[in-house]
């Protein structure tokens, strides 16, 4: 069956006759075209006749008393017939012939690969306004224009390249690479105290030593001196050493005697949005801004095809938890914690060193706890400090 | 008696014989088909055996797998494998 006799559709039929030679006589008598002809025995026979004719070879067969069984329907005609009763899946199938072209020409996903320091975001920032964006025409994508573009827009990159894989832009980036920055020591320099207190020991590695053991010494004073008389001239260097002694300090702490301490969770309140590209679609009718009493829980997922790439499509949930508030005292008013404290506060402001003594002392105030503390320390008092080198013009 | 005279005068100017009105035409196509044109019906009919009557008798086509693949009132194409065609006469 040709293409034409598909489309204009056709049926398959079985006439019974007593004289089947007389049949087909009459049959193109009645100018009606028979194909495909077959005889099953002396009184069956198949073919295949037109839409057209059908019914006219019908009405002939009829009125000469023979019969004639519809054995089934050929041709595209009769499926796009059916089609025809289904208009959604008609246009559900333009529609994906109509993608299924459309879409390969069409950048659906964007993707960085290659950097660490620089940030994928302003990467695609930059992408997008010279044209790499979601549904950009792939024709539109110049590797040359959107290199010039980047380079142009972040210093940190050395190079930029982008290549098409189906749906996906792949922006392909080399970052440059920064050269370690040499540190310019400067070679003169003393060893200071850091703070007022005695001295119990001194090391001194390099440089001449202006300070013994058992000598008070104040903040700022030189106790390794960086520079060394050596009689003709006077050697500059950078003075080495470790210089131990006895501090003393006194801190005073105060504490509230009563707290607040949040309590269960009363009730709970969902919010939903939804996040298409950079904008945010909120569904409830408030601002958003929660209360104080609120926990905030922020949660976005994001819609991913099978293959693992994520849409720029997202389900905001937002829940808030509300809690009660009430009002605690310290149990048994036990601000041992309180000096613990103060003690790790003292070792954080030492260079090295450990509390020997200490001499804590409470006291009850307008609903406060007041603490002083007396501590007597040994800890490391040297700090190396630089001599500014100023050139022959003073600047 | 007008139709011998005519298939006379086309005899005697050498002229080819379709152009007479209603005379039948056969090819075989291949050994695989066969078309007549100006039949006058099927008059006998099998797997085997296609007997086609037209103006002068009866052309018996014999081979296997015959089948009646298109039967308009003018022509008529018979497929299958095709053995022999003859004309009988009567």
């Amino acid at each position: 069956m040709g293409l034409w006799k598909s489309l204009e559709g056709a049926f398959r039929v079985e006439i019974v006759s007593g004289d089947l030679s007389k049949t087909l006589t009459a049959i193109q008598n009645d100018n009606i075209t028979l194909s495909d002809i077959r005889f099953s025995d002396i009184l069956h026979m198949r073919a295949s006749v037109s839409r057209s004719q059908f019914s006219k070879l019908q009405k002939l067969l009829q009125k000469r008393g023979e019969e004639i069984n519809l054995l089934s329907s050929i041709g595209i005609y009769w499926p796009l017939v059916r089609l025809h009763r289904r208009p959604v899946l008609v246009i559900g199938i333009l529609l994906i012939l109509f993608l299924a072209i459309l879409l390969p020409t069409r950048v659906l996903f964007v993707e960085v690969e290659g950097n660490q320091a620089v940030a994928a975001r302003s990467i695609l920032e930059n992408a997008d306004a010279c044209g790499i964006r979601f549904f950009a025409s792939r024709r539109d994508v110049r590797s040359e224009k959107m290199k010039n573009a980047l380079l142009n827009a972040i210093p940190g990159l050395q190079w930029a390249g982008i290549n098409t894989k189906g749906c996906v832009a792949v922006i392909s980036v080399r970052e440059r690479t920064e050269k370690p920055e040499i540190e310019l020591v400067p070679q003169a320099g003393n060893v200071v105290a850091t703070k007022d207190g005695i001295v119990e020991e001194i090391t001194v590695l390099r440089g001449t030593p202006l300070c013994k053991a058992g000598q008070g010494v104040k903040k700022g004073q030189v106790l390794i001196s960086g520079y060394t008389d050596c009689g003709l001239l006077i050697k500059v260097q950078r003075a080495e050493g470790e210089v131990f002694g006895q501090t003393f300090h006194h801190i005073e702490a105060v504490t509230p005697t009563r707290f607040v301490q949040r309590g269960t969770a009363t009730r709970k309140k969902r919010k939903f949005m939804l996040r298409i590209g950079k904008n945010i679609i909120n569904f409830t009718k408030d601002s958003g801004i929660s209360d104080a009493e609120c926990v905030k829980m922020y949660e976005e997922e994001f819609l991913t095809l099978p293959g693992g790439f994520s849409l720029p499509i997202a389900l905001i949930t937002e829940t808030c938890t509300y809690t009660d508030f009430y009002g605690v005292d310290f149990q048994n008013n036990d601000f041992s914690w309180l000096e613990l404290s103060c003690e790790n506060y003292l070792k954080s402001t030492m260079i090295a060193g450990e509390v020997l003594q200490r001499k804590n002392l409470g006291a009850f105030g307008d609903e406060v706890y007041k603490l002083n503390g007396k501590y007597a320390c040994k800890e490391m008092l040297g700090q190396i400090r630089y001599e500014e080198i100023i050139n022959h013009y003073g600047s | 008696m007008k139709k011998d005279l005519f298939e006379r005068v086309i005899m005697d100017a050498d002229l080819p014989g379709e152009v007479l009105p209603g005379q039948p035409l056969v090819e075989i196509v291949g050994g695989c088909r066969v078309i007549i044109e100006n039949h006058r019906g099927v008059v006998g009919y099998g797997c085997s055996e296609i007997c086609v009557k037209v103006k002068d008798g009866v052309y018996k086509i014999v081979g296997s797998d015959l089948v009646l693949s298109r039967m308009t009132k003018q022509q008529l194409v018979i497929s299958g494998m095709i053995d022999s065609v003859c004309l009988c006469r009567g």
